[in-house]
């Protein structure tokens, strides 16, 4: 594809973004003076700055560019992602399990998981985590470095050290407040880059139903029903129905239960948001706040795609989407492409700044995760505990700098192995889904024994890797993609098999640890008050503002409306 | 609040919007017209902001 040209303007816009991200970990740094402000933000995060961190911690440049290919790839089923894979989790953990994690006091999910379970359940989860954020920090900045270096021919080596030097000033200096304040900064460059990108393709295409149309024509094309690629569920009776390769079960237990609660309830780069709230009241309401936008992203992310792929497939556009060397279509070039073709100089320089933004918030994410947990749950708890509160603020920041060199490492190591995102996405399913089965457990049954997560988690992750290892989706070959034990089923996509590596992982936690505490000993309840639903004095209501639990229903009654309106 | 975020956010959107707006009026054609159009839209919602900050003050 043909390199962008960049104009004054555009770099001049780039340029005020990265000296106001600079500013803002300039200014905080007379403000962060104790580990609590580092790690926490000295919980004094109101609840709508925390809700629209909580929404952008995910809201990385991978997730805004994988969403684009998605919709461009998928059609409209792609907002699954969101109306049942995000929001129904969100709603969840905001009415149900934030009492827990703010009302414990604990530090981070690890430290979570040791006040209700043991040493060892917190253990595995801080080494599995910790990892999980470098490698996902990596895999960030590799994909940035190539990005830059394809579109802009920028040198990919000075692409991702600058990035990661910004990132290591501002997290530095301001710590989780930093982080935060640049993520719903990023939230709004994502909104102001990506409404005219939106607006500008409807228009080309006619509108919405001249889009619809299109679409029409480009699912018979391609061997499926007309509507395909702008109805949710209508076409998941059978997998070989619908371009995801998947039926409404998988669909609906594997990504709207397993992997959605896996993640949204249990990973502590979204959770620590919620937890630097100013109130318990206000880390209740910072998922509900967040579902909100959430509900609506897809319209921001995903019509982009069905824009592309109805102009690159349905006729007579100029606009096209790049093929691969394997003659398939480069749908990861969706985005960059929709913005070279429709933006003129100066709106491009936004786009991409919103695309930089994400890329780099997406990196501080996981590096103020992994410098709390390993701060708190590895170095606070096996190499020095009890150490002054001056002594951890320090290490919190040695940390810092640790995570960026290591993510750097990981970036690099991304270019060697380039199946790599593929393997992160594996390790996501592997660590997470199992985890919501021990959380689940815990969080609502008193009798769940420390032994009982622990092995429990172990097993569910073993039954993903063996899952893994016994089957192959659709036109794969064995190895990273699976079959490496030997194929014994075979899915018709990687997401059909993604979905059924979680529903295996979390039943096997699931029926393991309830097993396993079933023979083991329990705690007494005076150790779990605060941290089981049975022995927890329900929230009340402040008096000021809106009840969560009533907004929870009017949202899910909003998403049920869009299924149905898509259906 | 370390530093008020209403404020950061509405400077930020007002620094771009300006520079967009301006910088439509500086061209031609497509780029004149879609720049004034949305670098117009981001600086009233960095006023917005500023509007906000105020308000929040006064309450």
């Amino acid at each position: 594809m043909d390199r962008l040209i960049l104009a004054p303007i555009d770099y001049s816009i780039l340029l005020t973004y990265t000296l106001f991200v600079l500013g803002i970990g300039w200014l905080l740094k007379e403000k962060t003076k104790t580990s609590e402000d580092f790690f926490h933000s000295g919980h004094g995060i109101p609840a709508w700055i925390a809700g629209l961190a909580f929404l952008s911690a995910n809201l990385g440049a991978q997730e805004v560019m994988g969403m684009a290919a998605s919709g461009a790839k998928y059609g409209l089923m792609t907002s699954h992602f969101y109306w049942v894979g995000a929001v129904p989790a969100m709603l969840f953990v905001g009415v149900f399990m934030m009492p827990f994690y703010y009302g414990s006091k604990a530090r981070s999910v690890p430290e979570y998981l040791r006040l209700r379970f043991d040493e060892k359940t917190r253990g595995l989860n801080a080494i599995t985590f910790a990892a999980m954020t470098i490698f996902s920090s990596g895999v960030s900045l590799y994909a940035l470095g190539l990005l830059l270096s394809a579109l802009l021919g920028w040198d990919f080596d000075a692409s991702i050290l600058a990035a990661a030097a910004i990132v290591l000033v501002y997290v530095f200096f301001g710590g989780l407040t930093s982080a935060i304040y640049n993520e719903v900064l990023q939230f709004f460059l994502i909104v102001a880059g990506f409404l005219p990108l939106v607006i500008a393709g409807l228009q080309d295409v006619g509108g919405w139903g001249g889009l619809v149309t299109r679409l029409n024509a480009v699912a018979v094309k391609q061997g499926f029903a007309a509507g395909t690629y702008t109805q949710l569920w209508q076409h998941t009776g059978n997998p070989v129905q619908n371009p995801m390769g998947v039926e409404w079960f998988g669909l609906s237990m594997g990504l709207g239960f397993v992997l959605s609660f896996g993640y949204w309830c249990t990973d502590f780069l979204v959770v620590q948001r919620a937890m630097a709230a100013e109130s318990m009241s206000a880390a209740r309401r910072t998922p509900l706040i967040a579902a909100i936008p959430k509900m609506i992203f897809p319209f921001l992310v995903i019509v982009p795609g069905l824009i592309a792929i109805a102009l690159t497939l349905g006729g007579d556009s100029s606009f096209k989407l790049p093929v691969k060397h394997d003659g398939t279509l480069n749908y990861d070039m969706t985005i960059p492409m929709m913005l070279a073709h429709y933006f003129p100089p100066g709106l491009l320089g936004l786009g991409l700044t919103a695309l930089m933004a994400s890329f780099m918030s997406g990196m501080a994410g996981n590096v103020t995760a992994f410098n709390t947990v390993f701060t708190y749950d590895i170095y606070g708890a096996y190499i020095r505990p009890n150490a002054s509160e001056s002594h951890y603020l320090k290490v919190g920041r040695l940390t810092t700098v640790a995570g960026i060199l290591a993510s750097v490492l990981a970036a690099y190591a991304a270019v060697r192995f380039n199946n790599i995102m593929d393997l992160l996405q594996l390790v996501f399913a592997f660590v997470n889904a199992p985890l919501f089965g021990t959380f689940l457990l815990g969080m609502f049954w008193k009798r769940a024994t420390g032994h009982g997560a622990f092995w429990g988690l172990l097993l569910g992750t073993i039954s993903a890797a063996l899952h893994h290892g016994l089957t192959l989706p659709a036109h794969s070959v064995t190895g990273l993609k699976g079959g490496w034990l030997g194929v014994v089923t075979n899915y018709p996509s990687e997401m059909a098999q993604n979905f059924w590596t979680a529903i295996w992982a979390f039943s096997v936690c699931f029926c393991g640890t309830f097993l396993i505490s079933l023979v083991t000993k329990p705690k007494p309840d005076e150790e779990l008050r605060g941290l089981c639903y049975a022995l927890t004095d329900r929230p009340k209501s402040d008096g000021r503002g809106w009840r969560p639990e009533m907004v929870a229903i009017g949202i899910l009654v909003a998403i049920g409306a869009l299924n149905v309106i898509f259906w | 609040m370390a530093l008020d975020l209403r404020i950061v956010i509405g400077r930020l959107l007002l620094a771009i919007g300006l520079q967009l707006f301006v910088y439509g009026f500086l061209s031609e054609g497509r780029a004149s017209s879609m720049n004034i159009a949305w670098g117009g839209v981001i600086t009233i919602a960095g006023g917005i902001f500023h509007l906000f900050h105020r308000l929040g003050k006064t309450a």
